[in-house]
């Protein structure tokens, strides 16, 4: 069992800053989709970075195949955070977006870049407002993988500590299920906590 | 004092400002050269007097516009995903498989108030072109995988048959096809590794020749179904009384014949002889009918009634001959 990284008070205070970012993203969805959008409140958990992989394959559940956008995030406040979308959800997202009879895989990858965008944009910059500091974003990457090939992936180094996000959407009857990794070295978990502690 | 605009007009980026109805404020020159439009005439224009975007794009680059102004932060199109927003010609001199540049954009707030924003294009085309040509490689690659996979499943098939068809020639050549029990040339096998074997460690064996007693008048009365089957069952029950060690031939006909070895004292061979004639004697049911076989067995030994093949089968012989004369379903050792 992992140690938590944030005490009681300190994991309220976070999920209240990624509800208030949670609010924001929905309501910039809804009109994205032309329809009422629904983040729910966010289910936070922790992990160690090695034990990455393995929480990505336990989210997924039973999925096969999945999309992973990754986008690093840089200055004071820095780090890179990961969405992980089930097949089912990215097509589902997709076809809400864009109306569409036919998405291909490209349609698809879109729209959940202008998602998770959307989201780590609103949640990244909700922390750097706390914590005062400056981050730029780099140009996010959005890849298809399969859980038998995990091994084969080349592995994400310089982070010691991942903040686990349950995302789930609801967008008229589909409920859009993602996870959110937010990715930071010892430094920048402590930051972050510091921050909280004084809020 | 540094010269900001000298810079943006010199990196190798597109800049253009433009606000939420597309009018636009600002290009640096990279925009203008790959537009291919005067910098002065672009202004106060909208995006869309200079690009033909289609509906899905437009709404895509307003809402990314929107994402950016209400989260004060950067939206992004990537050329992996969208390839391009803006159809500028591809300027790479080299045949390419692109018509149109590849471009990473971001777009970044500029003036929240005025809705503004600032728009960077990347041309990401030689990346794309590498990519499309690794991933083209990796799928051509996957195609060899697989036709070679399929090619040793093939393959592993055929080798499949081929031993199959290799284990059912020995078996017609080796085996009688009757009663599936070892034919002369695997006997004949069997006898000339025992004589090598024993001939080294002085050891003995023993050649019991089996003939069915009056098997010729079972054939001619109930026909030679009824005799083939009494010989499939004789096989059968020879089986039951030997060892896995022992090799139990049919020799031809109703003769068979087996090799028994490690026989430290002839008394050994009295023992197995009656055990075989009691084996036979046991009744056999056939069409509702018990038939009762009996044999006569002529037995010798190696290395003191011969030591080679013929010699052996010889003086087994001439003591199954004797085993007859003596009034059948009996057996007899050769006396030299």
């Amino acid at each position: 069992m992992t140690t938590p990284y944030f005490n009681p008070q300190q994991e309220d205070i976070l999920k209240e800053l990624i509800n208030v970012s949670f609010g924001l993203s929905a309501s910039l969805i809804g009109d994205m989709l032309d329809n009422h959008a629904k983040l729910h409140i966010p289910d936070i958990s922790n992990i160690a970075i090695h034990n990455l992989d393995d929480k990505i394959i336990e989210v997924l559940e039973e999925e096969y195949e999945f999309y992973l956008t990754k986008q690093r995030f840089l200055g004071s406040f820095n780090g890179e955070v990961l969405f992980v979308f089930n097949s089912y959800s990215a097509r589902a997202f997709c076809d809400l977006l864009l109306k569409q009879e036919m998405s291909d895989e490209n349609d698809i990858k879109s729209s959940i870049l202008e998602l998770t965008n959307i989201i780590t944009s609103a949640c990244i910059g909700k922390f750097c407002e706390i914590i005062h500091g400056e981050t730029i974003f780099k140009v996010p990457s959005i890849e298809k993988r399969e859980i038998s090939e995990m091994d084969k992936y080349d592995k994400i180094e310089g982070y010691d500590n991942v903040i686990v996000i349950k995302t789930a959407l609801d967008i008229e009857k589909e409920n859009i299920l993602g996870h959110m990794f937010i990715l930071l070295n010892n430094e920048m978990l402590d930051h972050l906590k510091n921050t909280i502690d004084k809020i | 004092m540094i010269n900001c605009e000298k810079i943006i007009d010199s990196i190798n980026v597109g800049i253009l400002t433009i606000d939420a109805d597309l009018k636009i404020y600002s290009v640096n020159k990279w925009f203008a050269v790959h537009s291919d439009i005067d910098v002065e005439q672009t202004i106060g224009k909208n995006l869309l007097d200079l690009f033909e975007l289609s509906p899905e794009s437009l709404k895509s680059l307003k809402r990314h516009i929107k994402a950016a102004l209400t989260l004060g932060g950067p939206s992004f199109f990537t050329a992996d995903a969208n390839h391009y927003l803006f159809p500028m010609k591809n300027s790479i001199t080299t045949k390419s498989i692109f018509e149109f540049m590849q471009q990473d954009i971001t777009i970044m707030p500029y003036n929240s108030e005025q809705k503004q924003v600032t728009i960077l294009i990347y041309d990401q085309t030689s990346l794309m072109e590498e990519k499309a040509k690794c991933n083209k490689e990796s799928e051509e690659l996957a195609n060899a995988n697989k036709v070679a996979n399929a090619t040793i499943r093939k393959l592993e098939t055929a080798k499949n048959k081929l031993l199959k068809q290799k284990e059912i020639i020995y078996k017609q050549a080796h085996y009688d096809h009757l009663t599936s029990l070892a034919n002369r040339t695997l006997l004949t096998q069997r006898m000339q590794l025992l004589i090598e074997n024993n001939q080294n460690s002085g050891k003995k064996f023993g050649v019991l020749f089996l003939d069915l007693d009056n098997f010729k008048e079972i054939n001619d009365t109930l026909g030679h179904d009824v005799g083939d089957m009494i010989l499939i069952h004789v096989a059968k029950s020879l089986l039951l009384a030997t060892r896995k060690s022992d090799t139990v031939a049919r020799f031809g006909g109703d003769e068979f014949i087996i090799l028994v070895d490690d026989i430290e004292e002839e008394k050994n061979l009295n023992h197995i002889a009656t055990k075989l004639i009691q084996a036979i004697t046991q009744p056999i049911r056939i069409r509702n009918f018990d038939l009762h076989v009996t044999t006569s067995i002529g037995i010798s030994l190696f290395p003191n009634h011969g030591i080679d093949f013929n010699q052996l089968i010889k003086n087994a012989d001439l003591a199954l001959y004797v085993a007859k004369a003596e009034g059948r379903n009996t057996y007899k050792i050769h006396r030299a």
